[in-house]
């Protein structure tokens, strides 16, 4: 029975391994819903989104610039207001890896 | 394979990793970003330890006067905000990054004709004390 048990946890233990099914969010956040500019008329808003992946092998890196091309990104996609930032952070588990990500989703308001 | 040459395997894998360290990511913030982008700030403040063992968090007290000293008549938004710690062998660094940009406001904007660009405070409400 206990050998039965312990092949049977090695064998979900290489699954989830193997899969990449573990996910986990680290952290969430959501701010700045006023614009940082007055504007004399209305705008109009539209949502836009950006993504920033590093995939890690063996836990070895040595920076987070990840985030900074996500930022880049995301600025890169309006010449107007950016407002209404929320940011997630999260890794994916894989193979003897995990891949850190980051989001960062806002309204530009042109 | 021979022991000798997993071994060597090994022993590269471990160098490799400690010589690389291990960068985590621990917070990432960003607040509203403005129409004017010329004028970039940035701030960074470090921290390491022996053993990640730390004594205090006052490593993060510059951050705040290095960023404003790079904006002394406008204000920052567009403020992103990171914070990383790395682990080599048996020395860690905690370190916060602030990335953003200093916006000038034009006096009429920012505060009123008559505000010549300065922040007006609104007057102190009375006191209980004084309405006795």
């Amino acid at each position: 029975m206990t050998r039965a048990l312990l092949l049977l946890s090695s064998l979900a233990a290489l699954l989830a391994l193997a899969s990449g099914c573990t996910y986990s969010v680290h952290e969430v956040t959501a701010a700045g819903f006023a614009p940082a500019d007055a504007a004399p008329a209305p705008r109009k808003g539209e949502w836009i989104h950006a993504r920033g992946e590093q995939s890690v092998v063996l836990g070895i890196t040595d920076n987070t610039d990840y985030v900074d091309r996500a930022y880049a990104e995301l600025v890169s996609q309006c010449p107007g207001d950016i407002v209404g930032l929320s940011t997630r952070t999260s890794t994916s588990l894989g193979f003897l890896s995990y891949t850190n990500v980051v989001e960062m989703r806002a309204m530009c308001l042109r | 394979m021979k022991p000798g040459l997993l071994a060597l395997a090994s022993l590269a894998s471990l160098t490799l990793a400690f010589a690389t360290g291990c960068t985590t990511l621990q917070s990432v913030s960003v607040t509203q970003v403005p129409i004017d982008r010329t004028r970039a700030v940035r701030a960074e403040v470090s921290n390491t330890a022996l053993l990640g063992i730390h004594f205090d968090n006052d490593f993060l007290d510059p951050l705040l006067p290095e960023l404003l000293a790079q904006c002394p008549d406008g204000r920052i938004t567009g403020l992103l905000t990171k914070q990383e710690s790395s682990l080599y062998v048996i020395v860690a660094t905690r370190r916060v990054i602030a990335t953003g940009y200093c916006v000038h406001d034009a006096p009429a904007a920012a505060a009123g004709p008559d505000a010549g660009g300065k922040v007006v405070m609104a007057p102190a409400p009375p006191s209980p004390d004084a309405e006795r």
